[in-house]
This record gives C-alpha cells, structure tokens and sequence, in this order.
C-alpha cells in the first residue's frame, strides 16, 4: 500500500510541473509557425530575423528553408540566396526550389544564367514561359516569336499573354533608321515625319530650308570671297546634316518607344506571382 | 533515502515552475519597453509574436504595430495592420484611433481621395483629441486634393477641440487668403499672354528675373537680327531665315513664363500650408 502512495507521490510531483508549464512561444516549432506568418504578412524583413534564428537553433524543413530564401529575394539580399544555390546541386533540388532559383537570377536580371540552366536542360515549372520571356526581355523577337510557336498548347494564363506579346512584338513594323536617314537627305525633316514625330519634322524642314535660303543669299550678294558667306554655307551645311542624323535617331527612339512597351508587358506578365 | 528523493522532487517542482518558458504578457511588456524607447523594429516584431501567439488585447497590439509602421515609414504595412486593429477592435475609440492611423498612413503616400473615404468610417461620440485629428487629416486631405475653402473649414475647426494648445486662427486665416491670391497673382494664363507681348516679362511677373532678361536680350537680339537682314536684304529675307529662331525660343519663352507660373503657386502653396500645419497639428503630430 505504502509502495502505491509513494509511486503516486513521485508521478503526482513528475506530472504537475508540466500541467503548469506553459508552451515556449520561442521553441523551434512556435518559431516556424511565426516565422510563417510573418512571411504570409507580407513583413518579410522581420521573417528574415525569425527564419534566420530558427536556421541557427533548429533543423530547418524544405518548406521553412525555401521560405528563408523568398525572403532574401524579397528584401534583396541577392547574396545569401545565391550562396545556398552555390553551394548545392541544383538539379537534384525539388521543382520548388528550381523555381526559386529561376525566380532569384530573374529577379537580378541575370537572364543569362537562366538562359544556360534552360540550355543544360534543367526542368522547371514555367519553362516555357520563362523561356520566352527571356527572349523578349533580351529583345530578340524573332527568336521569342520561334520558341511561341514550338509550343502548340499553351494552358497558363502567363505562357498565352507572352505568346501574344510575343507575336505582336514580333510583327510589328519597326521603323528603319537608315530609310529615315535617307529621307532626310531628300527632303530635310521627312525621316523625322517618316518616324511619326510630324511636329519635329516640320521644324527641322523650316530651320533647314531659312539656314540654306540664307546661306544662297550670303553667296549671291558678297560672293565666295567673303567670311560671312562661308559662316552662313558652314551653318546650313551643319543644320542639313544634323538633320540627317536626327532622323535616324527618330526611328531608333521610335523603336525603342515601341520595344520598351512589349519589354514592360513582358515584365508585368512574367513576374506577376513573384 | 526517500527523503532524498522527496527533497529531489520537490526542488525540481520548484525549479521546473519558476522556469518557465515566456508568456504573451512577457512579450508584450518587452515590446512596450522596446517601443517606448524607440525600438520599433524590435518593438514590431514583439507585438506580432504576441498577436499570433493569442495575446488577448489584438486591437491594442495590432495599432502598436501599426505605429511602429508608422514611425519605420513603412506606410503601406501600417495601413494593414490598422485595419486590423479596426477589426479586432470592439470599442469605437479603438476604432477612431485605428482610423486615424489608417488616414495619416495613406496621405503619407499621397492618396487623398483614399484618405478622405477612410475619413467617413470615423465612429460617433470620439473624444476631443480625435475630433481635431480628425479634422487636421481632412484638411490636408482637402488641400491635396486642392479644395482650398473645404481645408480652411477644417483648420478652422481644429481650434475649438484644442483649447490647450495656442493655435492662431490668425495665422490659418491670413495663410488661406494668401492662398487664394495665389491664382490671381501668379496667372499662368496671364503670364503666357505677357511674355507674347513683351518677351520675358511673364517670367519678370513670377518673380524670376534672370528668366525674364535671359528671354528678353535673346527674342530682343533675334529682333534686331531680322531688322538688319530686312535692311541688307529684304522683309521675305528676314523672315525666312529668322522666323524658325523666333518661332523656337519666342513661343518656347511664353510656355516657359505658364510653367514658372503654375510651379510658383504651387510653391508658394506649398509654403503657406507648411505654415498652417505647423500651426494646427495637434499634439500627436507634432
């Protein structure tokens, strides 16, 4: 009997500290969970903090270590991120973390490192779309247009935006800087109208044409021999062929106007759930 | 040797109750102490392991956290979080508070109409101290939203709910009148129109002279170019071969003189309402 009291003493005296104990909201398990929220809150600077304590302290899962790199991404801190990818194989890694890795060299805008992980045949969610988006964030239209048509279904709502970008971007008329400059040699200002800055254009015609009809006047009235025709011929000479070059830097700016537009679409498109 | 063990026991009931792990309440009084001395960082991040890990007071902890926001001028997180607070919270002061927040944090990142909206979801019977935010916010909302008389009716007002502070319904007075001779004094219209007529002095006009008299000396020197060309050559001469000059830099003068125009009122605007915040805010922006 007495055998039975003291065993129920000792589990008595055992069990109650731990009724009382509160749970330690600084464990590695409360941590996590804190550390999600954190995350999921959008407070990733302190999500940084909390998955760093816990990577030191704790045995970090998959899902909290890829959690601790989104966060280096979305506060910049390129470097930590890109040491853990360093220091891995990236092609034993899970789809989530192959994708993290596409999504941290793209959000450094090293698309030529994605470019050699495609080439090396490394697989991905987004492949495609990524694959695309690079060509057209590198401008290369016709090589976008290309890899659009390899692919005939495309499910995502990203691969069809860029499949369309890419079609548009890929058909539509740019403007030749060197048409524009010939035209510029015929009728001073046309490159400029040619590249739809009309304003521009007729400008440039009417300072043209004043700095010739000026200089012609210089040299009927005082001849070859004088100073003052040669500064008027040298100040007509000068404004037709700056002329000319201003019309080939329409069409480029023409150009650029237009490919940064499918470059931002791209960027919209493509990074939407980064 | 079972005394041993009883004492063994009883030492360590002792030891394993006084150790215990931190609690929410724990949390919360660093984080107070954090946030009173300026830690918000710190502060911030207390406040929300309290609130997930079921602090009972969310609205309190949630506003805190929107203030260390606030004060970390992370404005759009503070928005999150005194919506939250507003949520969480049961009693319309709280909710007041949570409002204020809330307003300060958008017209921080200039979205007026967003911060007047917010304005309409304030809570009957607030107390006098949020009575004049109240007003001081929709008076800035008003004047970013450049609703001049509406933002003097709200200044004005602020007076009334703060007869502890020595705010100068003078000053707010005199500024708002300065204001709306702003307009009138600075026309950009008028501005354009004299610079057409007399190159530089729309420019003279807004009070920038070396403006004024870099126009003046260049329309005025093309002008006497083309006379001389009218006298050596012809009229049609002197018009071919200055009009394009003077159609560049005599129209470019007079848009020149409606833009210097338009960014000294905006200027001067700015400066005057500078003066009537620094004069209204109540204690808690100050």
């Amino acid at each position: 009997m007495i055998r039975h009291i003291n065993t129920f003493i000792f589990i008595f005296l055992m069990v109650i500290p731990n009724l009382f104990a509160q749970d330690d909201i600084y464990d590695c398990e409360n941590s996590k969970q804190f550390a999600n929220y954190l995350f999921n809150t959008n407070q990733f600077n302190l999500a940084q903090h909390e998955f760093e304590r816990l990577d030191f302290f704790c045995d970090l899962n998959d899902n909290t270590r890829l959690l601790l790199l989104k966060t280096y991404r979305k506060n910049q801190h390129f470097n930590q991120a890109n040491q853990f990818f360093q220091t891995g194989n990236l092609k034993a890694m899970s789809d989530r973390f192959k994708m993290e890795y596409i999504r941290l060299m793209m959000s450094q805008q090293l698309y030529g490192e994605v470019k050699k992980a495609i080439d090396e045949g490394l697989n991905f969610p987004e492949k495609f779309e990524h694959h695309l988006g690079i060509a057209l964030l590198q401008k290369e239209w016709e090589q976008a247009y290309f890899i659009s048509t390899q692919q005939n279904t495309h499910n995502g709502i990203k691969a069809k935006g860029l499949v369309s970008i890419a079609s548009e971007s890929y058909n539509s008329k740019r403007k030749k800087p060197w048409l524009a400059a010939l035209m510029s040699v015929v009728i001073p200002g046309s490159g400029k109208a040619y590249s739809s800055y009309w304003g521009d254009g007729f400008v440039s015609l009417l300072f043209t044409a004043s700095t010739g009809f000026f200089a012609y006047r210089a040299f009927n009235k005082y001849g070859t021999n004088n100073a003052y025709s040669w500064i008027a011929g040298g100040l007509a000479v000068s404004y037709y062929s700056a002329n000319i070059y201003g019309g080939a830097k329409a069409a480029q700016r023409y150009n650029e106007n237009l490919n940064h537009r499918y470059i931002h679409e791209t960027e919209d498109i493509l990074f939407s759930d980064y | 040797m079972k005394l041993k063990i009883y004492c063994f026991l009883i030492i360590s009931l002792l030891t394993n109750t006084l150790i215990n792990g931190q609690n929410v309440e724990d949390v919360v009084t660093f984080a107070n102490k954090q946030f009173n001395e300026g830690n918000f960082s710190i502060a911030s991040k207390e406040y929300n392991r309290a609130l997930f890990f079921g602090y009972p007071d969310r609205d309190f902890v949630a506003q805190r956290i929107a203030d260390c926001y606030t004060y970390l001028e992370q404005y759009e997180l503070a928005g999150d979080f005194y919506d939250r607070a507003y949520r969480f919270s049961v009693s319309d002061s709280m909710k007041n508070e949570a409002i204020l927040g809330k307003t300060f944090s958008l017209l921080m990142e200039e979205k007026f109409i967003l911060g007047l909206r917010e304005l309409l979801n304030y809570k009957e019977n607030p107390n006098t101290s949020q009575q004049a935010s109240f007003h001081f916010l929709k008076g800035i909302s008003y004047f970013g939203l450049k609703n001049d008389s509406a933002s003097y009716h709200e200044f004005m007002k602020i007076a009334k709910f703060t007869p502890q502070q020595s705010i100068d319904t003078l000053i707010v007075k005199s500024e708002f009148k300065k204001i709306s001779r702003y307009d009138k004094r600075y026309n950009p219209q008028r501005a354009y129109v004299m610079s057409g007529l007399i190159p530089g002095s729309g420019q003279f006009a807004s009070g920038e002279i070396t403006a004024g008299l870099n126009s003046m000396l260049l329309i005025g020197g093309l002008y006497l170019i083309s006379l001389r060309f009218m006298h050596i050559y012809s009229f049609w001469d002197a018009v071919l071969a200055v009009f394009p000059w003077i159609q560049r830099y005599y129209l470019g003068g007079m848009e020149h003189s409606k833009q210097l125009a338009t960014s000294k009122i905006q200027h001067k605007r700015y400066q005057s309402y500078i003066k009537v915040i620094e004069n209204s805010a109540p204690k808690r922006y100050r």
